[in-house]
């Protein structure tokens, strides 16, 4: 993500101006964004693809864990315990109204996923790197 | 069980970050709503502080505990956190829950009682090169095959393997190669159309994931580790690049 932003400043990598028109959320991850720090990364790209950017509450450093996180998409033990603590999330995605959550972590990918189904809010799950690319500006 | 593999890994792991936060721990329960396992369904085994209890009375009975006990630490350990590291930010004292659990999971890891996916997938990942089992043919196919497809939208683009002096190395997860191919078509088209000087690598260092750090396995994410390293530096490459 950091590379994306770094691109991006630089001019380098184009990308369309508004180019996704349904209305979306972010789903910030733990290690990205909490621990790393890309929020300014990732807010400067998904403002300029998304014309209806709709900010989860909490977000940024305060977002909940998508509840895959810490090997926990892998642990069919405690599968049942993960969706049912899944609904934090889900309920922050359901508050938006988003047609689309985008994710930029393999663990939130599926957690969001799964939560979303387990508590029936119909957005679809999109990979930020995917969401990118279909923006991008060959011309 | 084995008591003597026990003791050594609870001093191992008994530093004196661990001591000081273990003990000004105050149980004041602030902690509680920063996780989403509390938030979604409140029970006093969702406070993050209740996670510190099975090392607690480790530390106290000096490793003198049953099996019965490390069952309960890994149900404990594993099946109520997922490291997130949101609780730490409620804490008063800024304490670092995940940091403790992660050192209680290295002690199940001490008495092979990792739970079994994470088990699986890290043994997956040290014998083979990545957790899902994916051969070096298979990912090279992949990789060509993605490439094919992107060229029919961008004819110049390329996907460098083992191009010494790179810039950039990028790396992926493993279901980006055998669930889900189109990822890698996004990172290639992004990857090309910035015109970055990268290259990926047929080492299985191209695998950047982790599940010894999840599975608190200080020695096989070690290795998970030194792999990507190595294939890096022998590439001289200047970044890693991780999926997303």
């Amino acid at each position: 993500m950091k590379m994306w932003a770094d691109l991006f400043r630089q001019d380098r990598l184009k990308l369309k101006h508004h180019f996704h028109k349904e209305p979306m959320t972010f789903q910030d991850s733990c290690n990205f964004i909490r621990n790393a720090g890309h929020f300014e990364d990732s807010r400067l790209l998904l403002d300029h693809v998304a014309a209806d950017f709709r900010e989860m509450h909490p977000n940024g450093v305060h977002t909940y864990c998508c509840g895959s996180g810490g090997g926990h998409g892998l642990m069919s033990e405690y599968k049942q315990k993960r969706l049912a603590t899944a609904r934090a999330k889900a309920e922050c995605i359901r508050a938006t109204g988003a047609e689309v959550a985008v994710v930029a972590c393999h663990n939130c990918e599926d957690g969001i996923r799964d939560g979303l189904k387990a508590h029936e809010v119909p957005a679809a799950v999109h990979l930020f790197s995917g969401y990118l690319a279909e923006a991008v500006d060959l011309e | 069980m084995d008591i003597a593999k026990l003791k050594t890994a609870l001093a191992g792991k008994s530093g004196a970050r661990l001591k000081l936060w273990m003990e000004i721990c105050a149980r004041c329960g602030l902690c509680a709503q920063g996780c989403h396992f509390f938030q979604s369904d409140p029970i006093p085994e969702h406070v993050p502080a209740y996670r510190l209890k099975p090392l607690a009375e480790l530390l106290r009975k000096k490793g003198e505990v049953d099996e019965a006990f490390i069952q309960w630490l890994v149900d404990v350990a594993y099946g109520t956190c997922t490291m997130c590291q949101r609780c730490t930010m409620f804490c008063p004292h800024g304490i670092s829950v995940p940091f403790l659990v992660r050192a209680t999971r290295s002690l199940a890891v001490s008495q092979g009682l990792t739970p079994k996916g994470l088990a699986d997938g890290l043994a997956n990942a040290l014998s083979i090169g990545n957790n899902l089992g994916i051969t070096q043919d298979e990912y090279l196919e992949t990789v060509e095959w993605q490439l094919e497809e992107l060229q029919a939208e961008m004819p110049d683009a390329k996907a460098p393997m083992d191009k010494k002096g790179a810039e950039v190395m990028l790396t992926f997860h493993p279901r980006d190669i055998k669930f889900y191919p189109q990822n890698l078509y996004g990172y290639l088209k992004l990857y090309n159309a910035a015109g970055l000087d990268f290259t990926l690598t047929s080492e299985t260092g191209w695998d950047s994931t982790n599940l010894g750090l999840f599975a608190g396995d200080d020695a096989g994410a070690t290795e998970m580790c030194r792999r990507v390293v190595a294939a890096g530096e022998n590439l001289g490459v200047r970044t890693v690049l991780t999926a997303e």
